[in-house]
């Protein structure tokens, strides 16, 4: 699903009187984080180490995918890998770059012989080591990063959700791959449905777009909620801000007039501002004792 | 959020803020809390523009831009900008500023949110738990939309009734209260005290409705029933200890203040031509006279002494112009005076002026005997 994060490119310039957007056919493949894939590229050659980061679903694993297969047409030698076990991902990483992963005895090599193998090999070749998913990676491994960038030579593109601010986190600098705008997330909707087989209208997509707060992920979900029937209004991205306290800021102009109605001596302003003072004070409580929305599905 | 939601929202705060019962300009606020759903063609406002609908549709999710505080400021700028043109248009302008803005709000409660700070894409809720946020057409909408009918209506009834703050100085029955809407309708208007209180003299219970002549202190007020004039307030020379007070706007009446001089002529030939037929006239300001000596000033201790001579002087206060010819009109007089006359406007198309003359009377002190003031619960 996430290989149409960036098929997206369609005829937005259709007629909006026409009852549907959806295309007749495929749209042509399109990168809209271009930006970001040309600063990527740019420091993996420079031999450099850079980290993506971005929100769950903002489409870091399409945009990885995307630099390796442009720098594999290009002729570099790239690993790209996943979180696993450090044995697992360094035998992965080994292999793609064409190196043996046993000993001459034909015992299979230690993790501290795969390591040692790898860094070596960066360091003297100009292979691109691409991890995604970099949060997940045990410490272990991490650690294994940071001093192979310590060394140098090692040209090495992290992709990262909310990473924690220690090792290799800390030492490469990072790029966050910020929500989408609005014209590309329309876009990729329109790709979602077209895949789907579902037709919408401008209304209805700019309906589900709102569900969508910019992740490319989310937006393709509510194309797949809307071929399904599921009547949903709430989203799952991150763009909500609760604006509770600036209504209960209002509530100060109360403790305002009631002020206003000691200094000028009029009963009813001081009665007023003071009750609705109190109904704020009481609110605020209230609304604060409200349960907390949970990061759990419920 | 339902069209009838946003309806109901935009005209009850329209009616708040604004403090009106004029049905068009509800009306207009109402109306204006449609728009901002402009941004789909399924909405009814989408449905009346569908080209405007198209553009928004075209390029943004629902509930963007039109939901936000810069539309708000785009139509406010619009509308207030149409009134210089039209002046008539200000109460509109404020109608459809207030509903449209207020129609987008209302969708802060909706689980969707609307993004108020557009171009800045965050979309702003309340409460932050979206399980209870409201949901369109949900049971929930429809509980609130019952609320918000009650409230409605509340508004309306109190708007229709003068406003919040009179409904509310009613309530409290304060004395602010009565100078408030004195303030307001005085000029224009009889203003009509009910009272409830104490008289300050033998604390005999007073209950009754007074016509309101000026405010005498910071609140206590000159109040006038059946021809006798009482001071209504908390102070010691009071007549009418108040406890509760309320006012009521009355008939028509322009109350106009006239100022005259006199220099040694006789009182009755400078005011008398202030006698209207329907109009309440009181006389204010200091006179000397050479006769002070030898004149008698009646005094009826449960009333308000309008006249008070010293040895020089006399002190009018409020005293009702027949009475003020009666006890010292044959004097020459040097001073200056005010006459206050409440002229009742209907009076000169008919006798209805003499009717409430007759009905609250100023014909002066102690001119009716010993009848009680307002409805004396416990007379003496």
């Amino acid at each position: 699903m996430l290989s149409h994060l960036f098929i997206g490119k369609t005829s937005s310039q259709q007629s909006n009187s026409t009852p549907s957007l959806t295309p007749d056919k495929p749209p042509e493949f399109h990168v809209y984080r271009q930006n970001e894939m040309k600063q990527a590229r740019a420091a993996l050659l420079a031999q450099g180490a850079l980290c993506l980061w971005g929100e769950e679903g903002c489409g870091k694993s399409v945009l990885a995918n995307a630099i390796v297969q442009s720098l594999r047409q290009e002729g570099y030698l790239v690993a790209h890998t996943e979180p696993s076990t450090p044995k697992q991902m360094l035998s992965f990483i080994t292999e793609q770059f064409g190196l043996e992963t046993y000993t001459l005895e034909g015992k299979q090599l230690s993790l501290e012989g795969l390591k040692l193998q790898l860094s070596d090999f960066m360091f003297h070749n100009s292979a691109v080591l691409v991890v995604d998913d970099a949060q997940l990676c045990k410490p272990d491994f991490r650690h294994w990063l940071k001093k192979c960038k310590k060394r140098g030579g090692c040209n090495l593109l992290l992709l990262a959700t909310n990473p924690p601010l220690a090792d290799i986190f800390l030492s490469v600098p990072r790029i966050q791959l910020r929500p989408m705008s609005e014209k590309a997330i329309r876009e990729i909707m329109i790709e979602a449905a077209y895949h789907r087989g579902i037709k919408l209208t401008a209304s209805e997509l700019a309906r589900l777009q709102s569900r969508a707060g910019g992740n490319p992920t989310l937006a393709i979900r509510a194309i797949e909620e809307e071929y399904l029937g599921i009547d949903q209004e709430a989203a799952d991205h991150k763009r909500y801000f609760d604006i509770t306290p600036l209504l209960l800021i209002a509530g100060t102009i109360f403790v305002i007039i009631r002020f206003i109605g000691v200094g000028t001596s009029d009963q009813s302003l001081y009665i007023l501002g003071g009750i609705g003072g109190a109904i704020f004070l009481g609110l605020s409580r209230l609304i604060y004792s409200l349960p907390k929305e949970g990061r759990r599905v419920n | 959020m339902l069209g009838i939601s946003h309806l109901l929202i935009s005209g009850t705060t329209t009616a708040l803020f604004l403090g009106t019962a004029e049905p068009s300009v509800i009306l207009s606020g109402a109306i204006a809390g449609l728009l901002p759903d402009i941004d789909t063609s399924l909405s009814p406002a989408g449905r009346m523009f569908p080209w405007i609908a198209a553009i928004f549709e075209s390029k943004q999710g629902h509930r963007g831009a039109s939901h936000s505080l810069l539309a708000s400021a785009l139509i406010a700028s619009t509308c207030y900008a149409a009134t210089f043109f039209f002046p008539w248009f200000l109460p509109y302008a404020s109608a459809i500023t207030i509903g449209f803005s207020f129609g987008w709000f209302a969708d802060v409660f909706t689980q969707g949110g609307v993004e108020m700070f557009w171009p800045v894409h965050l979309l702003c809720v309340c409460p932050g738990n979206r399980n209870l946020r409201l949901r369109t057409g949900s049971n929930g909408e429809y509980i609130v939309l019952a609320f918000l009918i009650a409230i409605a209506l509340t508004i309306f009834s109190v708007n229709s009734h003068g406003g919040l703050f009179t409904q509310f100085n009613r309530l409290i029955a304060s004395p602010s209260g009565v100078v408030h809407l004195y303030n307001e309708q005085g000029d224009t208007h009889k203003i009509i005290a009910t009272i409830q209180g104490v008289r300050s003299s033998d604390r005999a219970k007073i209950e009754g409705k007074f016509l309101l002549v000026q405010q005498s202190g910071n609140n206590g007020f000159i109040v006038l029933s059946d021809g006798k004039l009482y001071k209504a307030s908390n102070e010691p020379d009071a007549q009418i200890l108040i406890e509760n007070i309320t006012a009521d706007v009355g008939d028509t009446a322009v109350t106009s203040i006239e100022s005259v001089n006199l220099d040694d002529e006789p009182i009755n030939t400078v005011l008398t031509k202030f006698s209207r037929s329907g109009a309440l006239v009181f006389v204010s300001g200091q006179l000397t006279s050479d006769d002070i000596d030898t004149t008698t000033i009646p005094h009826d201790p449960y009333q308000f002494q309008s006249i008070k001579a010293s040895k020089e002087s006399y002190t009018l206060e409020a005293a009702p112009l027949e009475q003020v010819l009666s006890v010292i009109g044959d004097e020459f007089g040097t001073g200056v005076l005010q006459v206050r006359s409440i002229n009742s406007t209907v009076n000169t198309q008919g006798s209805r002026g003499d009717g409430e003359q007759g009905r609250w009377g100023a014909g002066g002190q102690g001119s009716r005997g010993e009848r009680v003031m307002g409805n004396l619960v416990k007379d003496d």
